[in-house]
């Protein structure tokens, strides 16, 4: 996809330093090209190390390749990138451990995420591992609101969780599809069980 | 330059952690309720560690705390048209009721949970708040409808710390549940019993600890501490002088299973060093600690704080 053809974040001009206006370039799994810039970078500490590392000039940012982020898909970059360019500049929170954690959804962060469960735990999981740690406190509340008042049965709905018996099954799985051997050695036992004997071995 | 990341699935139990670090303590508590992996998670976070409670009234409940207040569950069904007739058997609720309260409010929710029973929710409970036991179980007048022998089996195998019947039970009731619920410890509150008589039947048994919770209506005799059983007894039923009169028997090396004895005083009375320890010969430790010497090298140390008008006498050899 051409840079120009490339979804473009809408960046707040005058908040950024005339002098040191750089703009990175990124690609979503799904070849979607963002320009992000540089002081919105720095609300994700994976990636504002990863710029740092690499050390690109304006020039190089222009001509290199876009950086790609992999298994990450445009429509979430997207939505990661748009919260860091509008935050850009904020202080980035200290943890400091007390539970449950109080945060205020503002009212853009709160618009933004006005999207589908299954969108949001994406951009939970990319907010994690980019380390965008505000991004992760409000994604995380929202999902936390949603759980208010529910039952069991309905918070496992909610968050898409397997119930013990899909555990169970999953496990088996796995482990047959380890050790094809496993399943036969199984089949072998109840074929020996249905004919009558009383051991295996 | 590419950069590769794991791939996703749905939320991953670190997501979830995260998650939860935001999320209410009641919803945490359903959270955990929905599988044993969900449980693991919850366990593992130790968000919850208070005392847990069950109560015998209409329903069977047990309660929990939370860092914002307090869980009641109502895990079997309420028999509201009970006629005084035979008691009915303890049936596992299939809704369970869940009262939230906190300072602000209390909120009334309906869970259920697939092939749980009264023992299954009673041991997430416990499980949840690493508990190896029920703190205390409370009888109340209402329980009298729910079979005694049922309420034994759904308690059977836990620990349980304290009993109390409380007040407006019938004398046969209170004597069914001190023969069929044994447990380690008994709490008291006086206006259950008849007399102070009825009282002494239970300090002659073998509870390890009695705590006097009816604040001094049971007046104490020398002779209680006697024939008492229990190793501690928490109460308020002491006067000063009969205090100083234990210390005395204590230090003649008289028979006493006794170890720990504290007694709660009203905040307007003086604490007179002088009078408790009357005749006694004592060192003094440090600022209101004395200690004392019984027969055969036994030793005890007598705590007066008069900041919460409590003395104490603990035992610490012999």
């Amino acid at each position: 996809m051409s840079v120009e053809n490339a979804p473009v974040v809408d960046v707040d001009e005058a908040a950024i330093p005339v002098e040191k206006k750089m703009y990175y370039r990124f690609e979503s799994n799904d070849k979607k090209e963002f320009r992000v810039s540089e002081l919105a970078i720095q609300q994700s500490e994976t990636l504002n190390r990863l710029v740092e590392a690499m050390g690109y000039t304006s020039e190089d940012v222009e001509n290199k390749p876009a950086i790609a982020i992999e298994n990450i898909d445009g429509k979430t970059l997207k939505l990661v990138f748009q919260w860091c360019e509008h935050h850009k500049g904020e202080a980035i929170p200290v943890d400091d451990g007390s539970v449950p954690k109080i945060v205020e959804i503002p009212e853009f962060d709160a618009k933004l995420m006005d999207i589908d469960n299954g969108l949001l735990f994406k951009l939970i999981w990319a907010a994690d591992y980019l380390n965008i740690v505000q991004l992760l406190n409000v994604s995380c509340k929202k999902v936390a609101n949603m759980a208010q008042g529910k039952t069991p049965a309905q918070l496992r709905r909610v968050y898409l969780l397997p119930s013990d018996e899909e555990d169970e099954a999953a496990k088996r799985a796995a482990q047959e599809a380890q050790d094809p051997r496993a399943r036969e050695v199984e089949e072998e036992f109840e074929e020996r069980k249905r004919q009558g004997g009383n051991s295996f071995f | 330059m590419n950069v590769v990341f794991p791939n996703r699935s749905p939320l991953s139990v670190k997501e979830l952690n995260h998650v939860l670090d935001f999320m209410e303590p009641l919803d945490q508590v359903s959270f955990s309720l929905i599988s044993k992996a969900t449980k693991s998670i919850i366990v593992s976070r130790n968000l919850f560690a208070g005392s847990i409670h069950l109560f015998v009234d209409d329903a069977f409940k047990i309660s929990m705390y939370t860092p914002d207040g307090k869980i009641i569950l109502g895990l079997s069904q309420k028999n509201e048209d009970w006629n005084g007739g035979d008691p009915v058997k303890l049936i596992a609720a299939d809704i369970v009721e869940v009262d939230h309260e906190t300072e602000e409010e209390s909120q009334t929710y309906q869970w259920r949970k697939e092939g749980f029973g009264i023992k299954n929710w009673i041991n997430h409970i416990m499980k949840i708040n690493h508990s190896q036991s029920i703190h205390h179980i409370y009888f109340y007048e209402g329980g009298e409808r729910i079979d005694i022998d049922s309420v034994v089996n759904a308690i059977g195998g836990l620990t349980v710390n304290y009993l109390c019947t409380m007040p407006g039970c019938s004398e046969r009731y209170r004597h069914l549940v001190d023969q069929k619920v044994h447990v380690e410890n008994l709490n008291i509150f006086s206006n259950t019993f008849q007399g102070n008589e009825e009282i002494r039947k239970h300090l002659i048994q073998n509870y390890s600890q009695i705590v006097d919770v009816s604040f001094s209506s049971i007046t104490f005799r020398l002779d209680d501490f006697l024939m008492m059983n229990c190793e501690e007894l928490f109460t308020a039923g002491i006067p000063l002088k009969t205090a100083n009169q234990f210390l005395k028997i204590w230090r003649t090396g008289c028979k006493i299973r006794l170890k720990k004895l504290r007694i709660g005083f009203p905040s307007t009375m003086i604490l007179d060093k002088d009078v408790i320890l009357k005749g006694i010969a004592h060192i003094e430790l440090e600022d209101n600690a004395y200690k004392i010497n019984g027969a055969n090298g036994s030793l005890a140390t007598v705590f007066i704080d008069p900041e919460q008008s409590v003395v104490e006498f603990v035992v610490s050899e012999g």
